[in-house]
């Protein structure tokens, strides 16, 4: 059960970071423009963003589906991750007057209360995931 | 273990926070001044409502009414505010009206991928056409049956002006003026709009620098820099089918209009004497003399829900309507317009 939980939670992940990097990336002139209008990001690091992000994305979705063995640390890396979003749409949220979202696709369709919340739940799951892993592989040690 | 949860959770925050403090260079230069009005003196004296889902896609004041363009339809607001709609033929998402002009009686617009102008009487809703043959963005009636077109094909070529008398069957082109880089439309977006006596037609650009004045025979009258003039690089980027501005890209202002003998000119570049706080929560107009571009002062107009109107026009009795996301607020300029020579 612990561990058909962890598995939904890792292809649930993939799919978001699959999707939105893929996204970005058909699109890399307008997500760069998106974020050029982010008033937190500096402009001298949205070039390296708007490539480097959705790569990370995809390879991250890709090894979260097909290498296990690192299933600990890409949880992490997921938690971490969208931690990092949840933070920078809250910051901006309430700190700024409310660029438009790069996120991409129908993310981007989402008011931005929505997309916090959105984002929050999938922390919370890879948070839930990192914390179902620790409990499996306490088990595994104490069998 | 402990140590990978400490440093996952903190991680994002120190990115967070180096972005936060980190000095963000701004891209748009602010080295003027401008003359600044008292931001009370813009009163907010009443509010139309939008209903959900209600899009304004441009506005228009004739005789004192307000007309929308609601991208299917037009509505109209007598004095007592209250609604009219005129229906017209755009039905899908891919032909909706794209700009429009009420004078003496007779609504003109242009549909989106039409070539013709069509025309509304509004005494009995005789329907009639102007038909052309080139395609066309935006268009501005300079006469009686003579208008000035923003021709371009969308992704492929030059931008260009197009000066028609349906008339006396006369034409012209002005390819000068644009840029002839493919793909350029995308770098003419603007707003087109006549003075309050039509003998100025003007050209407001959303990025590039120049704003253009024409006289009533489609000739180039004068052109000037604003004073936010801020000499960007655009350039055009090709992905697919589609083109882009490069990213840099700013714009530079969204929403001009012209009323008596101002030209009103919104600006989303801070000037070296505003106030960071003021700038963010209100909309800057600056006011040009309409005869020659000289800048006269600037004043701010609110923000509604932490957006800036999104548009705006000034009737002649100096009313502002501006357009927010939800509603339509008129305000009252004639504190300082009214005096003003």
């Amino acid at each position: 059960m612990t561990s058909r939980a962890i598995q939904i939670t890792k292809y649930l992940l993939a799919i978001l970071f699959i999707y939105a990097g893929v996204y970005k990336i058909s699109s890399v002139s307008l997500f760069a423009s998106q974020m050029y209008q982010s008033p937190l990001l500096p402009s001298f690091f949205v070039p390296v963003i708007a490539i480097g992000l959705p790569i990370f994305e995809i390879v991250l979705g890709t090894l979260l589906i097909f290498f296990s063995k690192l299933e600990y640390t890409l949880l992490l890396i997921s938690f971490s991750l969208m931690f990092f979003f949840s933070l920078y749409l809250i910051m901006l949220f309430t700190l700024y007057s409310k660029p438009p979202c790069s996120c991409g696709g129908i993310l981007s369709q989402m008011s931005y209360p929505v997309h916090i919340g959105f984002n929050i739940f999938f922390t919370i799951l890879s948070a839930m995931a990192l914390y179902l892993h620790k409990g499996a592989k306490k088990r595994v040690v104490t069998d | 273990m402990k140590k990978n949860y400490l440093a996952v959770f903190f991680i994002p925050i120190f990115i967070l926070a180096i972005f936060y403090f980190v000095p963000h260079n701004n891209k748009l230069r602010s080295n003027f001044n401008r003359k600044l009005i008292s931001n009370k003196k813009v009163l907010a004296i009443d509010t139309i409502h939008l209903n959900a889902g209600e899009i304004v896609d441009g506005m228009v004041i004739n005789k004192n009414n307000l007309w929308l363009n609601e991208r299917y339809f037009f509505a109209y607001f007598d004095g007592d505010y209250k609604k009219n709609v005129i229906e017209t033929e755009a039905s899908s998402e891919r032909s909706p009206i794209v700009n429009f002009y009420v004078e003496n009686n007779h609504i003109y617009y242009l549909l989106a991928n039409a070539r013709m102008i069509n025309v509304i009487a509004m005494k009995d809703t005789i329907r009639s056409r102007f038909d052309f043959s080139f395609p066309a963005t935006y268009f501005i009636e300079l006469n009686e049956n003579s208008f000035l077109f923003q021709e371009a094909t969308i992704g492929t070529a030059t931008d260009r002006l197009h000066f028609k008398d349906f008339k006396h069957n006369h034409e012209f082109i002005n390819d000068s003026l644009f840029s002839k880089e493919t793909g350029s439309g995308i770098r003419y977006s603007g707003s087109w709009f006549a003075s309050s006596e039509k003998t100025n037609f003007f050209f407001v650009p959303q990025y590039e620098e120049q704003i253009l004045c024409f006289d009533s025979a489609g000739n180039l009258k004068y052109k000037f820099k604003p004073i936010d003039f801020q000499n960007q690089k655009l350039e055009v980027i090709k992905e697919g089918d589609r083109f882009y501005l490069s990213p840099q890209a700013s714009v530079l202002r969204l929403g001009a209009c012209a009323s008596k003998n101002n030209l009103f000119v919104s600006s989303y570049v801070i000037a070296e004497n505003q106030v960071k706080e003021d700038f963010n929560n209100y909309l800057t107009i600056d006011v040009y003399q309409i005869d020659n571009g000289k800048y006269k002062f600037s004043f701010y107009v609110p923000s509604l829900d932490d957006t800036k109107p999104l548009d705006f026009i000034i009737s002649e009795d100096f009313f502002l309507f501006g357009l927010y996301k939800k509603s339509i607020v008129k305000y009252n300029l004639s504190n300082f317009l009214v005096n003003d020579k």
